[in-house]
């Protein structure tokens, strides 16, 4: 598997307190890899060491397969959580400042830069002060700001947190497109619904240490209790037997006679689907049929608190 | 990476010196200073406004005492009519010289004003040329003595001037003085000012948010050293600006005032006369003066002076201006500072305290102490320099500066690497501290 970072065995301690408890994680090359967890977890503190602002006090992490160095800093676009903007700058000095920072020529900044103003049409912006924007329209620029210098690696913390649903949409088709062209994204969140339209794999931080991750896929089909969604063609008798064979945990009676739609799951311990569609064709017809899958957000619950209770 | 530090300080210098600001203090500066040089010399040429009193000489002796005065004094018969006189605003005060004290040799006289005091030097001329005639008449009274003779005697004066006794060099104590008063406040002034501005500048970008998009790029100790270098050079520019548009403004304020204003200034600047001139030599007074400004350059060895000027300005600057970016690091807003500047501010204070005794005795062990030790000694060791001092005393003065300005960068760097991403959590010094241990 090609990782586009590793990290190992990471710990970090301020004082008494140990912000990170090795944690090890792995972002494989092309992926969005969400970086889970309630507040204070160490999220932060995590995306702080990859973007070298601090150290790690054990452990190491790698980008590429190279340890971690000071040239990586051009290879990261990093839009933290706290953001903000010289206030009194004009949008476009600033942008051609930050640009610089990460190693763009003042030029070809200012080519990408025209490109991607034009893009999101606030070229208008260009000399206009910082402090006349809206909040929104300050966020346009950072977000063109974290990845004008094409960087491999693009870590975004909680990236749609004040934007209005028609910019966080924007955001969203950019970070899908930029993906596409072969950028890797660590995005870190609490919003679930986010994780599960985006992200490919995810890792759960809680109190310092990670308790999960994986492929979103795997990681909901591992947490799955075998419950189905069922609409079956059938008749009060034959519901009854089925009662006896599997649980029944809703039913909804439907407008249209002899239809009803189910939620089940067999009460013998573990099932997959194919032996749950063979007993439900014994006693009706089966006219849709899906897993329940669990969504992140009960999975981050669920992990959360049995993490707590372990303690 | 070397570029960021570098990038960063250009930033901080073209924002500051676009600023309206800086432009304002740039052209307001000389201005003052000029303004300052010239504008007692074209008042006194301006001969000021003169007014006219009213004298009540009960005695008789005093009618010719004041024609060479500045002021106008007009004989009147009374002290009512001098009153009256005063009410209609036909004298702005009135001298009564009552008859008695003609026995002895003190005489009391009374200056009656109407609103406005008068000034000191008014009431000194009329002390000053009271007494002469006071003591011509006595010793008209007196004694038999020549009045020729008797004003030579009373004319007699003493000067005295200081010379270095290898090469002949006068020492013009007053204008080292000045110039020793006016370094200091300028290097304290610069290092407030462009202090603060960091401080400010840090508080900005923390209070903004911006900082934690700055350091994914910059290390914080890059971005402090481009703060930090970038003001210097904006306190540099503005140095330079400062010189150079003194130099052109003196020029045309003296080309335009005439040279009458120009021996006026520098009258005003300098009153004594020149040394080892003899009367053989016949000199205009331009001649003179022009001979006298170069002799006082001379002695003050400008080049020197302002190269030892650049560095403890830049030693003193980049002592203090890290500290102030801590600060600025360690709250969340301007008003936070307060329990923090104390460390800053008494040294500067307390350097600018000793100058005044520096003055009076500049090899004493006050101030020899206060311009070895870094914290003062760029305010302290600039007053002492223009009356000499020994080479060994500057050499372990500007090497403690620069060890003391590398010690107080590496501790303002590790206060500040912290403090930069530390929010709701109030600095306290026990607090700073713990900043200062964190590794890596």
């Amino acid at each position: 598997m090609d990782y586009l970072l590793e990290a190992k065995e990471v710990v970090k301690r301020y004082g008494n307190y140990t912000a990170l408890d090795h944690v090890s994680l792995a972002v494989p090359k092309g992926c969005i890899f969400g970086l889970l967890g309630p507040n204070g977890a160490g999220k932060t503190t995590f995306i702080r060491i990859i973007n070298q602002i601090t150290a790690p006090d054990e452990g190491s992490v790698f980008i590429k397969g190279e340890r971690l160095s000071r040239e990586h800093i051009y290879d990261v676009g990093y839009l933290p959580e706290e953001r903000g903007l010289y206030r009194n700058m004009k949008v476009g000095e600033q942008a051609l400042y930050l640009a610089q920072l990460k190693g763009l020529s003042r030029a070809e900044a200012t080519k990408r830069l025209h490109g991607w103003f034009a893009k999101f049409g606030i070229d208008s912006w260009w000399n206009r002060k910082v402090s006349e924007l809206s909040k929104g329209m300050q966020q346009k620029i950072q977000f063109v700001v974290t990845v004008l210098h094409k960087p491999g690696l693009l870590i975004f913390d909680e990236p749609f947190s004040g934007f209005d649903p028609i910019n966080a949409q924007l955001l969203k088709d950019e970070i899908l497109e930029l993906k596409k062209q072969g950028a890797t994204i660590i995005f870190s969140t609490h919003n679930m619904a986010s994780v599960e339209e985006i992200c490919d794999e995810i890792a759960l931080i809680n109190k310092s240490k990670k308790i999960l991750d994986g492929k979103v896929e795997d990681i909901r089909r591992n947490f799955s209790d075998n419950i189905y969604e069922v609409a079956l063609y059938s008749d009060p008798e034959r519901m009854a037997a089925l009662a006896s064979q599997v649980d029944i945990l809703e039913e909804n009676p439907c407008d249209v006679p002899g239809l009803f739609t189910l939620k089940v799951k067999m009460n013998a311990g573990a099932g997959h689907g194919n032996p749950m569609l063979e007993t439900l064709m014994r006693y009706g017809e089966v006219k849709d049929f899906s897993e329940k899958l669990p969504s992140m957000n009960d999975i981050f619950i669920q992990t959360v608190k049995q993490a707590e209770n372990e303690k | 990476m070397k570029n960021n530090t570098w990038v960063v300080l250009q930033r901080e210098y073209t924002t500051r010196v676009k600023k309206k600001g800086f432009f304002i203090m740039t052209i307001l500066g000389p201005i003052l200073l000029v303004a300052l040089m010239f504008a007692p010399a074209l008042l006194m040429q301006m001969g000021g406004s003169s007014k006219t009193y009213a004298l009540v000489d009960e005695t008789g002796l005093y009618a010719t005492a004041f024609e060479k005065a500045e002021n106008l004094f007009e004989p009147v018969k009374d002290t009512a009519e001098a009153k009256a006189g005063m009410r209609d605003e036909k004298y702005a005060g009135a001298l009564w010289i009552p008859a008695s004290g003609l026995d002895s040799n003190r005489q009391g006289m009374v200056f009656f004003y109407r609103e406005t005091d008068p000034s000191m030097s008014t009431l000194e001329e009329i002390e000053s040329l009271a007494e002469n005639k006071l003591r011509m008449v006595l010793m008209q009274q007196e004694s038999d003595l020549d009045p020729a003779l008797f004003s030579y005697i009373n004319e007699a004066s003493v000067s005295v001037i200081s010379q270095d006794v290898e090469t002949g060099e006068r020492s013009y104590t007053e204008i080292k003085s000045i110039i020793a008063y006016v370094v200091g406040f300028l290097i304290y002034g610069f290092v407030f000012i462009f202090g603060s501005q960091i401080m400010s500048g840090v508080i900005e970008e923390k209070s903004n948010r911006i900082i934690e998009v700055m350091i994914s790029s910059v290390k914080p100790f890059q971005l402090l050293m481009g703060k930090v270098l970038g003001l210097a050079l904006v306190g540099l520019t503005q140095l330079l600006l400062w010189g150079v548009l003194t130099l052109v403004l003196t020029m045309a304020v003296g080309l335009i005032g005439g040279s009458g204003s120009m021996e006026a200034a520098q009258m005003a600047a300098t009153s004594s006369a020149m040394p080892g001139m003899g009367a053989s030599v016949p000199m205009t007074e331009v001649q003179s003066t022009m001979l006298e400004i170069q002799s006082i350059i001379e002695s003050l060895h400008l080049k020197t002076l302002l190269l030892y000027f650049l560095a403890y300005f830049l030693g003193g600057y980049l002592l203090y201006a890290s500290l102030f970016a801590a600060i600025g690091a360690a709250v969340e807003d301007q008003e936070d500072t307060n329990q923090f500047m104390w460390p800053i501010t008494i040294p500067l204070i307390f350097g600018i305290l000793v100058v005044a005794t520096v003055l009076k005795d500049p090899n004493g062990p006050l101030a020899f102490w206060t311009s070895i030790i870094p914290f003062t000694s760029p305010i302290v060791m600039m007053a002492r320099i223009p009356f000499g001092v020994p080479a060994w005393e500057l050499v372990l003065s500007l090497g403690l500066l620069v060890l003391g300005f590398i010690g107080t960068t590496w501790l303002a760097a590790r206060i500040y690497r912290v403090g930069i991403l530390m929010y709701g959590k109030k600095g306290s010094y026990k607090e700073l501290w713990r900043w200062i241990r964190y590794k890596g």
